[in-house]
């Protein structure tokens, strides 16, 4: 929507200003405002490389953590000269986040606080001053809008696999969810995890499948947004009583994010979920995506049509050696590492994730998308069931993976 | 949906029988049907015992199956070597069967110390009508997690411990460890219905049909691992089942105020707690993950010197211990862990101590948490007042502490422990050990695994003490191994005393002035006794009404005074332990004033006793029964004792011997000398007189005895001299016990005036001292109620010798003969001489009868 909207792209403009920073972070507005989220990668570098100068001593300035954290790392922002240089600035467990609240900005300029949408233990508390949440979602616009999902003429059926909202939900998944309705105008909304009234959600899967029969007959677009785990219940349990297979319209879009585990802990693979939803709700694959974002990094990754995540200008990805936590070549997997400049309100432009990944050549996937990309893993770290002792980790609620922004 | 590949070949185990996938859906069909004819019933203890016990002797042998054991997990490709054998040697000592039996005690019984059946119905009081008794909770599913590859089979065990059928659940990824193993364990079960109880298949995650039709027909699950796996195996399970969780647990050292200011005190806990934390690279829900120390500012050593301290003994012990790298997930943990407490230090809330041998992160705060292993722990402050709010909260994952402190606090600090949810405490450096019985995680196993009835028998009760001795008796199958030889009395004495085999020592008998030692373990005693009380209460003892004297001798190694004791403790009955005490004017006193009704002790010491106090006890009236042992109680003595002093009972207290313990009992209905056998003690044989041969069922013939389970001198196939036959008809009385009439003895070892003789010591001091070379024969007449029994020794006449010298040669060289004669006056000797063809001789052959017993023939 910004993508050549002069309005959103002043609105952007409007909200930088308001950091009060000056020329501190030039480089950062102009990356952070490039239009095309994915062309001229490799261009971008030394414009990515001052932008994180500025933001690695923009963070330096103000937080007394970061400074500290840089000195014990001996770390200097002017280190840094090329993008691979990037993966030295020191990083942030994302895990610190949702134990400590850090800011370098002044309290009153927080403007949205988000948690985390993990099942058990600490929640993360994320700050955000209105650029930094303005900032990515400036970059989901222009990649909705690069992949040609943002049609404001075309009244849309949109159905959420997400938390019913109470009017003060700080869940960062409903609010990301309720903001991916605004590319295509709404017909009707239907949320599939509602308030029973007594402070949690049910899931109503008639209901879902009263909607979508119905938005089959509407005969318009619907978009399907939200936790993989519930679209996977809906369409399976749509074969298992044996209702008949939707023709939903061709245009309709499938957008997913949160963990992709399932019930009892039972992992469900993407390629099997793809296959139910086209079959059963009869949209094509290519328009079944995933997302991949958190709270503690913010940048969007959306799956290219080959189901990829490609890397976006506005970020750099490395994988690092779990032992040595040294950068890895291309395909070896490691812990994932977030390097963006876009946050000024926390220490999150380098943020090493509780995920496994590897990195991987443009050239690898094959599509129109020419940035590098990442895979994931599964989480980094003991897996269930392993022994008792090892379990017993579990008790202290890690995160689940890949919460959405 | 692409099934992963299997890691074995075995599929699955049906009916203890291994298949491939193929059939597994057939199987499962049929599994219903299998249930309703198996689940619930009973699976004989021994018969899980004795294949236990020949699995785990299989196992500590060696053998190729225990090397296809250890290729299996091997193949697994998750184990280390040192793990497996570890594991493997831990599975043997399990087995072992006094390990079992003594979780059996443990578990289901309280600790008490006899060998019982728990699933037998028993009174729990001995005076009241009602019977309690352990039941299999019927088909129990094991789910085990699959690194813990020792898990699943034991738990397997020990359902069958209570005869619950079991199947283990296993994953795709498992090896085919648990499937050789157990149907191997049906393997040595020869009488085949092991196999019958023994289920176990590969079901993945996603087949959850499969796992549906098996959870259905479940009447337990158990589940294993960690606590999602467990949450994921809850919410699937039935309501109809019994959930038993084994989930994770975490532990942690304390090092107390006072252990702080101890230097020698703090310098070797310290170790100790640095090498557990590095051994088995804290795989065990019991190794240290966290390290509390009560620090306090301004007194002692402060947090940072603890940590440092212990940081330096880690790295010391760690690099003695060989080191088990960690895989990708469990080295990302660590680097995790660290690398948060590292950006945590910025903060000043943690310390990182790290270097390739160990990892100790300090924290200030107190809370417990999980370490991510492999030689990494947390050191955190925690003062004794703050030990329940901090612990409390984790207290379903709390297992043990490792506690270092002095004495004047354990008490306190112990307390506290419990207080907050800790399961196990031990002194540090052995968190790690563990102890035969000990619970497992704050409970017992079997009791889990098993439900418990009630049975009000009411009048139905009679004389019964467990329910058992009702029972079908299963089929008997004493041990009829050909290369087991029968047990002979010298055999007997010769039997090597197994280590720790050996709790009691009793006199037997003995001949040359040298004493003959039985040896028992108190378990073998108490379980004697058991039986023996058993026995007593169907020959018509009432506990719960019966005043009992106890006349039986005691001292000298003796067994009779103090198993008699033991026996009327175990009916819980009145008792006046007396013994063959001199002054039987006031033996006499006492039965008059304390209204005693019931005396047991040996014919010749009643008889003595009735003879020197008859009238009074006469006048009294009140003596009612009469429970005698040692001696025969002959006929025309119980009918003078019935006729002049209106006794109602008289019976043997118990047949048996020292040696081979109670073999058997009269019941009301058992006439004459007709015992019911402990069957559930004993396994008995007939053997024909001539040769080793069983008898024709009912024929007469020599007595051996196999005793099933005891610890101290094995007696198998012990000829114990006596011949019997055994009585076909049903006893009225309804127990199923075999019985059997005692016929008289048998063999050269014969037993009279409460002694063994033997024939060859006669023969050998006629040959020694007269250099006599014929045949001779000993008698022993029917004594028809004499106070004395007899036995006549008839030496041919041609050999001129005088009746009288060798009759003093005799009981010159047989000290058991003239301790008999001269000292017990229980027996006399004659010796006469007669002609050759008066000697009394078989029917078939001629040959020689050398001893003839007279005493059981019908005049």
């Amino acid at each position: 929507m910004n993508n050549g909207d002069p309005k959103v792209t002043a609105d952007l403009e409007r909200i930088f200003q308001g950091l009060g920073a000056g020329k501190e972070l030039e480089a950062v507005r102009t990356l952070c405002l490039r239009s095309d989220p994915y062309s001229d990668f490799s261009n971008t570098d030394g414009e990515f490389v001052s932008a994180m100068q500025e933001i690695t001593a923009w963070h330096g300035k103000r937080n007394p953590f970061y400074a500290e954290w840089m000195r014990r790392s001996g770390f200097s922002p002017v280190e840094l000269r090329t993008a691979a240089d990037c993966a030295k600035v020191p990083w942030v467990m994302a895990s610190f986040f949702k134990a400590h609240e850090t800011l370098s900005i002044p309290q009153e300029k927080v403007s949205l606080t988000l948690t985390s949408s993990g099942t058990t233990g600490q929640k993360s508390q994320v700050l955000f001053d209105p650029w930094s949440i303005g900032a990515p979602q400036g970059m989901l616009d222009r990649i909705f809008q690069r992949n040609g999902w943002v049609t404001p003429n075309t009244p849309t059926n949109y159905l959420l696999y997400t938390y019913e909202s109470a009017p003060d939900s700080k869940l960062g998944t409903s609010f990301t969810d309720n903001y991916l309705c605004r590319y295509a105008p709404i017909r009707s909304v239907f949320t599939a995890l509602r308030r029973n009234g007594t402070g949690g959600h049910d899931f109503d899967f008639f209901g879902c499948v009263e909607k979508l029969r119905q938005f089959s007959d509407e005969g318009v677009p619907v978009r399907i947004f939200g936790f993989p785990a519930f679209l996977h219940f809906t369409v399976k349990k749509m074969a298992d009583l044996g209702i008949p297979p939707l023709k939903l319209h061709p245009d309709s879009l499938v957008f997913l994010g949160g963990g992709w585990k399932g019930h009892a802990g039972k992992a469900i693979t993407k390629r099997d979920l793809y296959a139910q939803v086209s079959s059963q709700l009869g949209i094509p694959d290519a328009r079944l995506r995933d997302g991949f974002g958190s709270v503690e990094h913010c940048i969007p990754y959306v799956e290219c049509r080959n189901h990829e995540f490609h890397i976006p200008v506005y970020s750099r990805v490395f994988a690092r050696d779990v032992k040595s936590l040294a950068v890895l070549s291309r395909g070896e997997r490691g812990f994932l590492h977030f390097v963006s400049p876009y946050i000024t309100s926390m220490p999150a432009h380098s943020v090493l994730m509780g995920d496994l990944a590897s990195v991987h050549d443009a050239g690898e996937c094959g599509c129109d998308v020419s940035t590098p990309f990442f895979r994931i893993h599964g989480r980094a770290g003991t897996s269930k069931n392993k022994s008792c002792a090892i379990a017993a980790a579990e008790l202290l609620g890690r995160e689940s993976t890949g919460g959405r922004s | 949906m692409m099934a992963k590949r299997a890691k074995g070949s075995i599929h699955h185990l049906w009916r203890g029988q291994a298949f491939g996938d193929d059939t597994i859906d057939t199987h499962l069909e049929g599994l219903h049907a299998d249930l309703l004819e198996i689940a619930g019933t009973r699976l004989p203890l021994g018969t899980v015992l004795d294949a236990c016990g020949r699995l785990g002797a299989e196992i500590e042998s060696g053998n190729a199956f225990t090397i296809e054991l250890r290729d299996s997990l091997r193949s697994v490709g998750a184990f280390t070597d040192s793990e497996i054998d570890e594991g493997i040697q831990g599975i043997a000592e399990f087995l072992r069967v006094p390990n079992l039996e003594l979780k059996i005690r443990r578990e289901l019984q309280g600790g008490a110390p006899e060998a019982r059946d728990p699933l037998d119905p028993r009174r729990e009081d001995p005076r009241s009508e009602i019977f309690e008794a352990w039941a299999p909770l019927g088909f129990l599913v094991h789910v085990a997690s699959a690194n813990a590859f020792s898990v699943g089979v034991l738990s397997m065990i020990e359902g069958l411990l209570v005869s619950n059928v079991g199947f283990l659940k296993l994953s795709r990824g498992d090896g085919d460890f648990p499937l050789l193993l157990l149907r191997r364990l049906a393997e040595h079960d020869p009488t085949g219905r092991l196999s019958n109880y023994i289920y176990a298949a590969r079901i993945g995650s996603d087949e959850p049909s499969r796992l549906e039709k098996v959870f259905r027909e479940a009447d337990g699950i158990a589940a294993w691992g960690g606590e999602d796996g467990i949450e994921g195996v809850r919410k699937l399970a039935p309501a109809h089942a019994r959930f038993v969780d084994w989930g994770p647990k975490i532990s942690f050292a304390y090092v107390s105020k006072s252990a702080l200011q101890d230097v020698a005190l703090l310098s070797d806990g310290l170790r100790a707690i640095a090498r557990e934390a590095c051994l088995i690279e804290q795989q065990a829900c019991s190794s240290p993950q966290v390290v509390y120390f009560e620090t306090s500012s301004g007194h002692g050593p402060s947090l940072e010197e603890m940590a440092e301290s212990l940081f330096k003994l880690m790295t010391e012990e760690s690099r003695k211990i060989p080191q088990i790298q960690p895989g990708e997930m469990e080295q990302a943990e660590i680097t995790a862990t660290l690398e948060l407490a590292r950006e945590e230090a910025c903060l000043g809330l943690t310390q990182v101590f790290a270097n390739e041998n160990a990892r100790v992160i300090l924290e200030r705060k107190s809370g417990l948490r999980a370490s991510p292993l492999f030689r990494t722990v947390w050191v955190k402050p925690l003062a004794r007042e703050k030990i329940v709010e901090t612990l409390r909260p984790l207290r379903n994952y709390l297992q043990t502490a490792g506690l270092l402190c002095d004495r004047a606090e354990y008490g306190e600090l112990t307390g506290k422990l419990a207080q907050a949810g800790v399961l196990r405490t031990t002194p540090p450096g052995r968190m790690l050990e563990s102890y035969l019985g000990e619970p497992h995680d704050g409970v017992y196993a079997l009791a889990r695994y098993a439900r418990r009835l009630s049975f009000q028998a009411g009048g139905l009760a009679g004389s019964l003490s467990r329910l058992g001795e009702l029972d079908i008796p299963p089929v008997s199958t004493p041990s009829k191994e050909p290369t087991v030889p029968i047990l002979t009395k010298e055999g007997f004495q010769s039997l090597p005393i197994p280590e720790g085999g050996a709790d009691l020592y009793f006199k037997s008998g003995g001949s040359s002035g040298k004493a003959k030692i039985s040896v028992f373990t108190y378990e073998d005693y108490h379980t004697q006794m058991e039986f023996a009380a058993e026995g007593l209460r169907a020959a018509g003892l009432d506990p719960g009404r019966d005043r009992c004297m106890n006349l039986f001798f005691g001292g000298g190694l003796y067994g009779g005074f103090l198993s008699f004791f033991s026996i009327l403790e175990k009916l819980r009955a009145v008792q006046f332990p007396m013994s063959a005490h001199p002054d039987l004017s006031f033996i006499r006193e006492v039965i008059v004033e304390h209204r005693v009704n019931t005396l047991l002790g040996m014919p010749s010491s009643i008889t003595q006793l009735f003879s020197e106090e008859g009238e009074a006890l006469a006048k009294y009236g009140g003596v009612k029964k009469i429970f005698y042992g040692g001696e025969h109680f002959h006929d025309l003595q119980r009918k003078h004792f019935q006729e002049k002093f209106g006794i109602e009972t008289i019976r043997s207290a118990s047949y048996g011997s020292v040696d081979a313990g109670p073999l058997g009992f009269q019941c009301e209905y058992c006439p004459g000398s007709v015992h019911h056998l402990h069957s559930g003690l004993h396994d008995l044989e007939v053997v024909e007189f001539e040769r080793d041969f069983p008898v024709r069922q009912g024929e007469p013939g020599r007595l051996l005895v196999t005793v099933k389970r005891r610890r101290g001198q094995a007696i198998r196939r012990y000829e114990i001299g006596d011949t019997v036959r055994e009585v076909l008809e049903p006893c009225p009385c309804g127990r199923t016990q075999p019985r059997y009439e005692l016929l008289g003895r048998h063999g050269d070892v014969f037993r009279v005036g409460a002694t063994f003789l033997n024939f060859q010591r006669f023969q050998r001091t006629l040959q020694e001292r007269f250099e006599y070379p014929h045949e001779f024969q000993v008698r022993i007449p029917a004594t028809k109620g004499a106070a004395r029994e007899q036995i006549i020794v008839t030496i041919v006449d041609s050999s001129h010798l005088d009746p009288h010298t060798v009759r003093q040669a005799l009981l010159d060289s047989d000290h058991d003969l003239s301790e008999a004669v001269l000292q017990d006056r229980a027996l006399e000797v004659l010796v006469c001489s007669v002609p050759l063809e008066a000697f009394e001789r078989t029917g078939g052959s001629g040959k020689l009868i050398r001893v003839v017993d007279e005493r059981g023939r019908k005049s």
